[in-house]
């Protein structure tokens, strides 16, 4: 396996991590707000977009941050 | 009042108007700058680099290696379309220096932009991993994660677009009410028919705003759209 993380790549990710991070929770918003406003729900599907938002931002940024780790053995 | 938007120059006249805005026409000027330039400099190639296909060496040569550093060997293969993205988005973020509307201060380009990369991602993991072998990717570690991992992979391309263009029209609005400002400021003190202050000092947020973010926006779009797409290979 050849090394071809540098420090730019790394750079630009952390650079990222701020929209990425923010990015899921806002269009959760979103889609639940328009979701409840199509079938006159409010605000059932908002909380839960928000709440799927914030679980796919942590899952990105998990992502992100684990990328350069070697994968466990055993599997 | 007048808004920050992008305006609207003429229409071609077919289904109904399709507006042309200030992006395009800007976008039009930058691709027959690159056009041009490509066409210029690889007219007459030499075993043995004379003029300008010096510096055109220079710039491949770099486009070769930042992509074999960040991507691998084996991906180098993509040298060309991270040049011409890197190109193409250096020129538009550094539009603005020149006084006009930079071309990424628009959603619009920006997103398709953003597209290109995300059906990269896609395509290119697909073809080096197999379709299926792709798709299970998807319901790792467990069946009931598709919809989140679908979600991360949706806000992949939304980012990136939002970055850049965040970046971009910040910028020029912030320039564009500097230069109000100090027009304003130079009436007040009775120099209405000639804005002195608008010379010399919006020299350093040009710096800030155009040069360093330019440059910087375009290295990271570029970048992340290596990585990326590295990523989904391997």
């Amino acid at each position: 396996m050849k090394k071809k993380n540098n420090t730019l790549s790394s750079l630009s990710l952390i650079t990222y991590i701020g929209v990425h991070m923010t990015v899921p929770i806002v269009a959760g918003l979103f889609a639940g707000q328009w979701i409840d406003n199509k079938l006159n729900t409010s605000p059932i599907f908002l909380f839960v977009f928000i709440i799927l938002g914030v679980v796919v931002s942590f899952m990105n940024l998990f992502k992100v941050a684990t990328k350069d780790m070697p994968p466990k053995k055993g599997k | 009042m007048e808004g920050f938007g992008p305006k609207i120059m003429f229409e071609i006249p077919i289904f109904g108007g399709i507006p042309i805005t200030e992006t395009i026409i800007n976008m039009w000027i930058v691709m027959a700058l690159l056009v041009g330039f490509a066409i210029f400099a690889t007219k007459r190639l030499d075993k043995l680099p004379k003029g300008i296909q010096n510096y055109v060496e220079v710039i491949v040569d770099a486009m070769n290696k930042l992509t074999i550093q960040t991507m691998g060997e084996d991906k180098k293969s993509f040298a060309p379309y991270m040049g011409s993205l890197f190109l193409f988005l250096l020129l538009a973020n550094l539009w603005g220096l020149i006084g006009l509307r930079p071309p990424t201060a628009d959603l619009n380009t920006t997103l398709a932009l953003a597209m290109m990369t995300f059906f990269m991602i896609h395509f290119f993991g697909a073809k080096s991993k197999g379709v299926l072998g792709y798709a299970k990717g998807f319901f790792e570690p467990f069946i009931l994660m598709f919809p989140l991992n679908v979600m991360g992979e949706l806000s992949t391309p939304i980012s990136l677009g939002f970055r850049l263009f965040g970046n971009m029209v910040g910028g020029l609005i912030i320039m564009s009410l500097l230069y109000a400002g100090l027009g304003g400021v130079s009436a007040a003190i009775g120099l209405e028919f000639f804005p002195v202050l608008q010379a010399g000092i919006p020299f350093v947020f040009h710096m800030y705003f155009d040069l360093f973010a330019g440059v910087l926006q375009t290295f990271i779009f570029v970048m992340l759209t290596m990585v990326f797409v590295s990523i989904a290979m391997d």
